[in-house]
């Protein structure tokens, strides 16, 4: 009994153990395995160096390629002055030149001006001369012309007055003549030979008349051409101004 | 009086008049404010950062100069108002990454891009380093849903003012892209719920007095259509960068929605779009096409100084072009060399890479750091874990993004996967990243810190195993693996023994019902061809002065794997006693056989001797021994298991005296937990004399609690 006894109370202790054990694989099989602090910490620290390297690569690297680019424009920079100091001392010896060539094309308009007043004042005087002389012969030329009309005029008055006082004799004498035309056929014939004659002289008034208008035609053809000279020299003349004018805007 | 009528009938018709002239007035003036607005935008997405290596003639060939030569051509001929790029600009591209997306982002400040959408894969650059270079640049990166605690990262959205127009473009990011965990760790960086995020910004643009939204997406056509649905205040989605275009498995540049609005996505990455569009109540499409980008001589200071930054660039990448490595022999290096390489130098038995991580090339001769930047399209840190059979065989039922090596046939060194157990695997985040999403679970990892580029840098240095022509070695790797079983039991004992005969050692010579327990582990040294398991096993109950079970065994069993169902082994078991007792008897049993083996059962057929060796010792027994291990799960939880234990051996050579020792358990497991578990077994023990015509019996019916846990020493 005492035995029983003793194992019943073994039996519970050892029951208790069980539980005990029980309960602790429980407590083993829900625990999950925890990250600990450390190792996280240690992760996040692993995390940023990762980012911070990346973060130094880039930074790095393109601090690089921005030295180059500023070396390169440095460079550009220098090569740029350079060419500007060149174009400079270039410019000024230019600008040397081009106040030369100033003073040069200066003396070169002034004595332009100077033979342009000359011409001007050559040309001038010649118009006036020209226009005298085309004035006398202008002149010449009307007198003559109402020399010539004049004699036209009376020639054909005498003419005129000579046929209406012919033509009067020979009405007259028609009358007669018809009157005694049988007597005087004789007759009729001296007045035709006396009527040829007559004929003759027209023809040779007539002749005379022709050579005064050829001869007027000529006059106004020598006047045509005095015309065409002095507008040439008038031409001339504008030709001559116009350079004059050039020269002094600096263009030779 | 008649004369004043006629005065006011004249000024009436000239007020008249002068209304009419007022209304057309204001009519002309109208007409042009309601008129639509023609607004042309100039699109580009996955870049990819497609510089050349090249300086040479890079103005000709250079596909990222071309693109800008063109970009310049539109801009000088005025066809386009603003210019936006859809995102994955900055990766894979070699320069880019090179230059952390530096130069990628030089493209867009000179070639006046106005803003770029951030994408998946441009997070590969680094959240740091683009929140980094979107500072101090007339380029806008945009992502309104990319936050980092609830504030957004980067410019949500960006007001475009044109022809007394404004209009507001908003950027959201797919949330398929995977933040680097460095940048999730330490800038707690992580991805809003996008929906939520567009309407309270359609809204706050709205509020601003915008005319129209556009929203430049990297979601998904069904994405995109429901969120046409939710927020009418959007009049147009642009979709590129990570997103297919793909509507139904076709690919779609354009869907039309029947109240009047469009959804526009960019196909094509090599080259750029042209949008036309008419701003008016809403937004109608004019037109969109597509151009390569072509040879366009330009002497646009910004172009020049763009090249010339370019150059730099390269040539610092050649600068920094080291040498890795000489004499590497001609290899094929693809995405399964790569995860086999992680095998190798992470111990681990599986490895596991996405898919398109390696650009397939033949490597040969000396190999440099560009070379091997332009074969990696991961930059994502190395994890290993540990994943349980089942989980590897759910991953491999959904891996047609993942490439994973060490596992044949269900086999992981020619052992089938068993679902209780875990493996050992190393992957990059990103496919880290894809197995947590297919078992929607997280799993405990630890960070190497090295991307893929580093490990494969580091091997080429070191061991070349992405060298090797085959990987079957790292199947020949002994991993040791122990399994520790605790049971708290309830357990009732009845013996019945004759007089003459003896108690087996360790066994109890008398009936018993109390609380113990019992605790063994397995130590198994394997490869793909040998196993030895080592079983220390104790099973020790003690009342009073009495030794109800004391039984100290141990088993040293060696399986040589010949085929899949036969194995030949040899086996050597020592039965002892935990605490001596008038003595130490030690049973030795060392038999040799064949296993054969199936899914659920494994039999063992030896021939051997058994010999107690002192206390005392005794002639030698040869027999035959017959063992038998059956577990067939009934549910996920419950499992039946069954086993034989039998050995029947002739006193001497020449006596007819048969003795059989047999052992049988039937037990019900009731799993708990991955590690507890509760079981009822009932094992039936007989020794058997000829000799004596006597038995020893003795039956146990134990009610347990199981702790078992296994873990691989390496």
């Amino acid at each position: 009994m005492e035995n029983i006894n003793k194992r019943f109370a073994n039996r519970e202790s050892s029951g208790k153990k069980s539980v005990i054990f029980i309960c602790l694989l429980m407590l083993l099989s829900c625990t999950s395995i925890s990250v600990t602090p450390d190792r996280n910490v240690n992760e996040q620290i692993k995390a940023e160096n990762r980012i911070m390297k990346q973060n130094l690569m880039l930074v790095i690297r393109e601090n690089r390629v921005l030295k180059d680019e500023n070396i390169f424009y440095k460079v550009e920079t220098g090569r740029l002055t350079a060419k500007i100091k060149l174009l400079n001392s270039e410019m000024d010896s230019l600008k040397k030149k081009y106040e030369q060539d100033v003073a040069l094309l200066n003396e070169k308009y002034d004595n332009l001006n100077k033979k342009n007043m000359i011409l001007e004042q050559e040309s001038s005087s010649k118009i006036q001369e020209l226009t005298a002389v085309n004035k006398a012969i202008e002149e010449k030329m009307g007198g003559e012309i109402t020399a010539l009309n004049e004699n036209i005029r009376k020639q054909e008055e005498t003419f005129n007055k000579e046929r209406a006082a012919i033509e009067t004799a020979f009405s007259s004498k028609e009358m007669d003549y018809q009157k005694q035309l049988a007597q005087l056929k004789q007759d009729i014939l001296t007045a035709n030979m006396e009527m040829e004659s007559l004929k003759s002289k027209l023809a040779e008034s007539n002749a005379n008349l022709e050579s005064v208008k050829a001869e007027l035609l000529k006059k106004e053809d020598m006047n045509q051409d005095l015309k065409k000279q002095i507008e040439k020299l008038t031409a001339d003349l504008e030709q001559k101004k116009d350079a004059a004018q050039e020269i002094k805007a600096g263009n030779p | 009086m008649n004369h004043q009528a006629s005065d006011s009938n004249f000024r009436s018709k000239e007020f008249t008049f002068l209304i009419v002239i007022f209304f057309v007035f204001l009519v002309f003036i109208s007409v042009p404010l309601k008129a639509d607005t023609k607004f042309t935008l100039l699109l580009t997405s996955n870049l990819q950062g497609r510089f050349s290596l090249d300086n040479d003639r890079q103005n000709d060939n250079d596909p990222m100069l071309l693109l800008a030569q063109s970009i310049i051509k539109e801009k000088e001929k005025s066809r386009f108002d603003i210019y936006l790029d859809l995102g994955n600009a900055f990766y894979p591209g070699t320069l880019s990454r090179y230059s952390y997306g530096s130069v990628m982002m030089d493209f867009f400040d000179y070639f006046n891009c106005d803003a770029t959408l951030i994408s998946s894969r441009d997070i590969s650059i680094g959240l740091s380093n683009l929140e980094f270079l979107s500072k101090d640049r007339t380029t806008k990166m945009l992502s309104a849903n990319i936050t980092r605690d609830k504030q957004p990262v980067f410019i949500p959205f960006t007001v475009i003012k044109h022809s007394g127009k404004k209009i507001g473009i908003i950027g959201v990011s797919s949330s398929d892209g995977l933040i680097d965990i460095a940048d999730k760790k330490v800038l707690n960086i992580s991805f809003r719920e996008y929906r939520e995020t567009i309407k309270e910004k359609a809204a706050q643009l709205k509020e601003d007095g915008c005319d129209n939204l556009i929203l430049l997406s990297g979601l998904s056509y069904r994405n995109n259509l429901e969120l046409m649905q939710e927020i009418p205040e959007v009049n147009l989605i642009i979709s590129g960068g990570d997103s297919t275009g793909s509507l139904f498995s076709f690919p779609s540049t354009r869907v039309d929605l029947q109240w009047g609005r469009s959804i526009i996505t960019l196909l094509q990455n090599d080259g750029y779009y042209k949008l036309e569009l008419n701003l008016g109540d809403g937004i109608s499409i004019t037109s969109l096409d597509f151009t390569k980008p072509s040879k366009y001589e330009t002497s646009n200071p910004a172009y020049g100084e763009f090249v010339n930054r370019l150059s730099i660039w390269k040539d610092k990448f050649k600068e920094e072009n080291n040498l890795i490595a000489d004499n590497v022999p001609e290899t094929m290096i693809t995405d399964e060399t790569a995860a086999n390489m992680l095998r190798h130098r992470h111990r681990s038995e599986i490895g596991i890479i996405e898919k398109y991580s390696i650009l397939p090339q033949t490597l040969s001769g000396p190999l440099y750091y560009s070379t091997i930047m332009t074969l990696v399209n991961d930059d994502y840190p190395v994890f290993t874990y540990r994943l349980s059979g089942a989980d590897l065989k759910k991953i491999q039922e959904n891996s047609s993004e993942l490439v994973i090596t060490g596992i044949d046939k269900g086999r992981v060194q020619n052992y089938p996967v068993s679902d209780g157990r875990t493996y050992s695997v190393s992957s990059t985040q990103l496919a880290y990243d894809r197995v947590t999403r297919i078992l929607r679970k997280h799993i405990e990892y630890t960070n190497t810190w090295n991307t893929l580029q580093d490990e494969i840098e580091n091997d080429l240095k070191t061991e070349m195993s992405l060298t090797s022509s085959d990987f079957d070695y790292l199947d020949d790797r002994f991993r040791v693996l122990v399994d520790i079983s605790l049971s708290g039991l309830y357990d009732k004992s009845v013996i019945e023994k004759d007089e003459g005969i003896e108690t087996p050692p360790g066994k109890p010579s008398e009936s018993y019902l109390r609380w113990g327990m019992e605790g063994s582990a397995n130590i198994t040294i394997y490869n793909r061809n040998h196993q030895l398991i080592l079983t220390p096993y104790i099973y020790y109950i003690k009342q009073n002065e009495e030794y109800l079970q004391n039984l100290l065994r141990g088993t040293l069993l060696y399986i040589y794997n010949l085929t899949d169902y036969v194995r030949p082994y040899e086996k050597l078991q020592l039965d002892t006693v935990v605490v001596e007792v008038e003595g130490r008897p030690i049973l030795v049993r060392e038999t040799v056989g064949i296993s054969l083996k199936t899914e659920r059962v494994t039999g063992k057929l030896g021939g051997g001797f058994e010999k107690q060796i002192q206390d005392p010792e005794t002639p030698r027994i040869d027999g035959i021994e017959a063992l038998l291990d059956a577990n067939i799960p009934l549910t996920s939880v419950l499992t039946y298991s069954f086993k034989l234990d039998s050995f029947i051996s002739l006193r001497t050579t020449t006596s007819d005296q048969l003795e059989a020792r047999t052992e049988i358990t039937n037990a019900l497991s009731f799993k708990i937990n991955s590690m507890l578990g509760v079981s009822m077994k009932y094992k039936w023990f007989k020794l058997y004399s000829t000799e004596l015509n006597e038995s020893y019996k003795y039956k146990q019916t134990l009610l347990s609690v199981d702790l078992k846990t296994d873990f691989k020493l390496f």
